[in-house]
């Protein structure tokens, strides 16, 4: 019942915050670069489209930049909005875990960020393919199953920073642009500890497309592994913290 | 520094096993039974600034006042008690144990913060039912109308927490603090921002609580409004236990100094005029919004004739109330003391 009762508290937290509405227009922002391929001057071929909306769209756009955007406003105001305006304690003075604290806060993250994040995605995915519908098919399942693993990733991570830091938003907004869209870009040793290219791995094997392609494509166990590993250290890390941390 | 021990109140709280028992000469206000809040040596510091420093006293079942001007340390005090903030030296045991990394500990406790917040977009009554299914009451809504009872807010509990006024924000928390029955509850300045109707009823919640057997801790900075609850105080000046004890032996030595009270009314210079040349009157002036600075050195008596005067000179009072320096000046004089 804890766990429910303050996951509700956040779902709320998060629907009446300006917040979400943010989240709304990173996760649908894709959708105008969906529309750019049908006012260019010619018919682009399959190939192409599949390229623009794969390569370009999703692994050059979402998944280094917009996914992780959308999902650091939620998970840094999940508890560093409780921090800041000192209604944590309403949460902590209780007879109740603090990993059950954490985890209710990270199933809210979820519960709001996944279906945005996805819609946003599929809204995307019908506009490029208008009129190919069938062709593009293929492409929708491993997108939405991407950023499921990016959410998970991105939101453990994020949430976890905002038990350390006050402005746990501007550190994640200079990490996803220096980290994740740059260095991780162009460091192949970086690569492998950016959410980032695990996002990318899992669209990249699940469609299994040669037009579309990744450097150091990572095995779907491995990312999997991976993923979960992130979630549960940063998980009992924000556990620990939350134990451990003075709330003025 | 005096410290005394109170008649016995009913039921007293009994610690668990490994109750610790602090050294002789510290003040202590357990009727004479085990202690249910022991702070030993107790210091917490930021930096080089030194909050609270090497405070200790032991408080059994009643209402205990914790008295000190602003910036004290009573808050950092409180909050090392409750388990929010981890003292930089020293030990804090609540029922003989330590309350931070033991959650299972809030079952008994209830903290009513200073903090302002409440989540605004629940109603009073949502706040007071979370607080409840936090604590895994198996009987919610009867927890939750009992505690609404408690603090007098059935008629606004369904209107939400962001339009109440800061009273009503006060009495709200207190029922969510309530609302498990704890039998150790600690209460920052709960009176802040109430009416006077609100702060009777407030008042006299403190002293049933305290008469059924539960420890009650509760910070102030106004001395008349604490003795009105608590029948023992610590008084905490710069971080240091300026005085322990009865309340009224302290309010004895507090009244040996004189007070600055502020008064705000609806003609000052009619009052002021009433005011001079009573012989609990020391001096008067204005400040720069024309509010009267009356020097007494009888400030119970003084609150008493102040109402009497302005009615008898057909003027309106909007404030009465000793001003921050001068409250600082009387708690430092204590500690010269």
């Amino acid at each position: 019942m804890p766990l429910l009762a303050i996951t509700r508290l956040t779902l709320r937290q998060f629907l009446r915050s300006k917040s979400l509405l943010v989240v709304v227009a990173i996760g649908f922002f894709p959708v105008i670069f969906a529309i750019l391929p049908h006012f260019a001057g010619q018919e682009l071929t399959l190939r192409d489209l599949r390229r623009v909306l794969g390569n370009v769209i999703y692994l050059g756009l979402f998944a280094g930049t917009l996914l992780p955007l959308a999902t650091l406003v939620l998970s840094t105001s999940a508890l560093g909005d409780e921090i800041e305006d000192k209604t944590l304690q309403y949460l902590t003075l209780k007879p109740i875990a603090r990993l059950q604290i954490v985890f209710a806060k990270f199933l809210a993250i979820l519960i709001v960020t996944i279906p945005i994040i996805l819609a946003g995605l599929v809204v995307t995915w019908a506009v490029a393919s208008w009129g190919r519908l069938d062709d593009m098919r293929d492409m929708l399942p491993p997108m939405l199953a991407g950023a499921v693993v990016g959410v998970l990733g991105f939101g453990a991570i994020f949430m976890l920073v905002s038990l350390f830091i006050q402005r746990a938003l501007l550190v994640g907004i200079f990490y996803v642009f220096i980290w994740e869209t740059a260095l991780s870009r162009y460091l192949p040793g970086i690569r492998s500890f950016s959410i980032r290219h695990y996002t990318q791995s899992t669209f990249v094997r699940l469609l299994d497309d040669r037009a579309i392609r990744l450097d150091g494509v990572a095995a779907l166990p491995t990312i999997w592994i991976t993923i979960a590993v992130i979630v549960v250290v940063c998980l009992a890390l924000a556990t620990w913290r939350l134990r451990s941390m003075n709330l003025e | 520094m005096q410290t005394q021990t109170q008649s016995p109140p009913t039921a007293p709280v009994v610690p668990e096993a490994g109750a610790h028992t602090l050294p002789d000469g510290v003040p202590s206000f357990t009727s004479g039974g085990p202690a249910t809040i022991e702070l030993d040596k107790v210091s917490k510091w930021y930096g080089d600034l030194v909050a609270v420093s090497e405070v200790s006293f032991a408080i059994g079942a009643g209402v205990t006042g914790l008295l000190g001007p602003n910036g004290a340390g009573k808050s950092t005090t409180l909050k090392m008690m409750a388990g929010l903030l981890a003292p930089s030296a020293g030990t804090i045991r609540i029922a003989g144990e330590s309350v931070r990394g033991k959650p299972a500990v809030y079952r008994r406790f209830g903290l009513v913060s200073e903090t302002e917040l409440i989540y605004p977009f629940l109603s009073g009554r949502e706040f007071v039912t979370l607080n409840a299914q936090l604590q895994k009451l198996p009987n919610v809504r009867e927890a939750v109308e009992r505690a609404i009872d408690l603090v007098d807010m059935q008629s606004a509990a369904d209107r939400k927490v962001g339009g109440y006024s800061k009273g009503m924000r006060q009495r709200i928390k207190v029922a969510g603090a309530l609302v498990h029955d704890p039998d150790i509850i600690l209460m920052d300045e709960p009176l802040n921002g109430t009416d006077p109707v609100q702060r009777a009823q407030l008042i006299r919640l403190i002293r049933d609580l305290g008469a059924s057997g539960k420890t009650v801790v509760v910070s102030s900075h106004v001395l008349v409004e604490v003795e009105r609850f608590a029948q023992n105080i610590i008084v905490i000046v710069n971080g240091k236990l300026a005085a322990a004890g009865d309340f009224r032996a302290i309010r004895e030595r507090i009244d040996q100094h004189d007070h600055e009270v502020r008064i705000r009314a609806s003609d000052p210079r009619r009052l002021a005029a009433t005011l001079i040349g009573q012989p609990l009157v020391r001096s008067i002036a204005f400040d720069a919004h024309d509010r009267i600075l009356a020097q007494t050195n009888d400030v119970r008596a003084f609150y008493r004739f102040v109402p009497a005067a302005a009615q008898r000179a057909g003027v309106r009072l909007y404030e009465v109330q000793a001003t921050d320096e001068s409250l600082t000046s009387v708690f430092s004089y204590l500690v010269e003391r």
